[in-house]
């Protein structure tokens, strides 16, 4: 599903971002991103959907390698990988159901389909009863979760989210957590990068670990070791 | 067959998107119209007033007639028919010199009696010559001149040579200033509609993230300019429809010596261009300002 080869980015501050890095995730893979802020995890998972490219080496996703994807098969790839951005990414001024069906009407969706998986993916998200409000009259955390359900709504087969739970109390998060196992039992490829060692080392998955822009761990069942030597 | 629908629906979806931003653009959508009001009027103004001139300079030329002076001891009915051979010819109208005697009486408006003097009548015979296309008139002229039996011949040289040149320079200054006004239209075009892309710049990243391709940015913002050449333009069309029926009609009455033909129909063709172009520049300008930032984040 994934493979990095070689792969580095300088930011053009001249910031080594990713310094050098192979990767390979196989489809229906959970990954768990780990490492210190400013290790390279968000750079990394921008390199995937192509919201970066890479200085030198090649990023396949699903096989074609995305750095050099023309211009036009840009959108088909992004509405392949569903991401929860670090920073969420709503759009201002459109009610919490109108951001999560964006993804399914640039698709061309039925209205009926649209509402029925919009109703479906805000109830998997716990928001619900929150459908009309606008994202910016809601918290971190809610806004949190209309960015997963708008990743998840269109049920792509690879997931990425940048820190998922990071506003979000143990409770909720836990039930982030199971949704994307549950996603994940489907067959969908999911790789979450969190600063959360609770979740890490509970969940018993495949860790990577990078810190500097490079690899320093990878193991199968992991724990959560950053700042542990 | 669900393909065909799933298109109808993105097309569908274009146009709510397209209407949601002309909503939310507010007071600037305003900037947008007067500033398409302004130039399309400046340039349906001119065109109006050409237009003016031209009918004008048509009116003249009209008027231009060819007098030609028959040669004591001619037949002037044998001239006739050859003239009337001629190519562009509308009319002859042959002027015994008798008859040029008594309109040179009338407008002396003399009561003395010339009676006595006609034995001596000194006017010559003439034919009075009208051509279709005021154009072939010096043309025509030329030929006529050659033409055995012609004594003298006479027609309106200077003026209609002016009349041409004028109307030759505004038709080319028309163009340039189409051509100049065009590009000024849609650079303020397109700047303005910038400044409203700058501010949804946030938007438009956060949508290319998600998976809209160009197309589902750039059409929403091509119609939106449209729409707003369109009302622009339509502002300028109720601005010269007042101009021409009101204001003109006026300054006729006042003035009816000015041979403004019934203006209406090159009125409603000139608003006609002014809708089309207002339209194309709209969206040409949104186009050119949405670009650029598609280029940005691809
Ligand atoms: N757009 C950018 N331009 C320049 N430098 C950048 C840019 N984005 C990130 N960086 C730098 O690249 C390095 C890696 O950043 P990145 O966001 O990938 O870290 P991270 O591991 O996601 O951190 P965190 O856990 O805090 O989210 C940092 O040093 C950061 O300052
Ligand atoms: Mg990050």
């Amino acid at each position: 599903m994934i493979k990095l080869k070689q792969v580095s980015k300088v930011y053009p501050t001249g910031v080594k971002a990713i310094v050098g890095l192979n990767l390979e995730v196989e489809a229906g893979e959970f990954v768990f991103l780990v490492g210190p802020s400013g290790a390279g995890k968000s750079t990394l998972m921008k390199l995937l959907y192509r919201a970066e490219q890479p200085t030198t080496g090649q990023v396949f996703v699903g096989g074609v390698d995305v750095s050099h994807i023309p211009q036009g098969q840009l959108a088909g790839l992004r509405q392949r990988i569903g991401v929860v951005f670090q920073d969420y990414k709503l759009l201002p001024n459109r009610s919490v159901a109108e951001n999560v069906a964006f993804t399914l009407k640039i698709l061309g969706m039925s209205k009926g389909d649209i509402r029925q998986r919009v109703k479906a993916a805000l109830d998997l998200v716990g928001l619900r009863d929150h459908m009309d409000a606008l994202p910016q009259h809601l918290s971190g955390g809610q806004q949190q979760r209309i960015c997963l359900a708008r990743a998840i709504v269109n049920t792509p087969p690879m997931l990425i989210c940048d820190e998922p739970t990071g506003n979000l109390d143990p409770e909720t998060s836990w039930e982030i957590m199971r949704l994307l196992t549950k996603i994940n039992m489907h067959g969908t490829t999911v790789i979450v990068a969190t600063h959360n060692k609770l979740v890490v080392d509970n969940m018993r998955r495949r860790v990577i670990t990078i810190d500097n822009g490079r690899m320093i761990l990878d193991q199968a069942r992991g724990v959560y070791s950053v700042g542990v030597n | 067959m669900e393909s065909i629908k799933r298109y109808i629906r993105i097309l569908e979806f274009i146009a709510e998107e397209a209407i949601t931003s002309v909503r939310r653009s507010g007071w600037m959508s305003w900037i947008v119209i007067g500033t398409m009001f302004a130039s399309l009027t400046i340039l349906g103004g001119f065109w109006m007033v050409t237009d003016d001139l031209n009918v004008l300079a048509r009116a003249i030329g009209s008027r231009v007639e060819i007098l030609v002076f028959v040669k004591d001891g001619s037949s002037v009915a044998a001239l006739d028919d050859e003239i009337r051979q001629l190519q562009g010819i509308e009319a002859v109208t042959p002027i015994p010199k008798e008859q040029a005697w008594k309109n040179l009486q009338k407008d002396l408006k003399t009561s003395m009696s010339f009676d006595n003097l006609l034995e001596n009548n000194p006017l010559p015979n003439a034919l009075k010559i009208k051509v279709v296309d005021p154009k072939d008139t010096p043309d025509i002229a030329e030929k006529i001149a050659k033409m055995s039996g012609v004594e003298e011949i006479n027609y309106g040289k200077e003026l209609l040579a002016k009349i041409q040149q004028i109307a030759g320079f505004t038709k080319f200054l028309g163009i340039a200033i189409t051509v100049l006004l065009s590009i000024a239209t849609m650079a303020v075009m397109s700047n303005t509609i910038r400044l409203t892309v700058q501010n949804r710049r946030r938007e438009i990243e956060i949508m290319q993230l998600v998976g809209a391709s160009d197309g589902f940015i750039r059409w929403p913002f091509l119609l939106e300019g449209a729409f707003f050449g369109l009302a622009g333009a339509a502002f300028t069309g109720l601005f010269l429809l007042f101009w021409r029926t009101v204001v003109l009609t006026r300054l006729q009455d006042l003035f009816p010596f000015i041979p403004l033909e019934d203006g209406t129909f090159s009125t409603m063709k000139v608003i006609g261009y002014i809708l089309a172009i207002g339209v194309c520049m709209g969206a040409a300008g949104s186009l050119f300002s949405v670009k650029h930032y598609l280029k940005q984040n691809g």
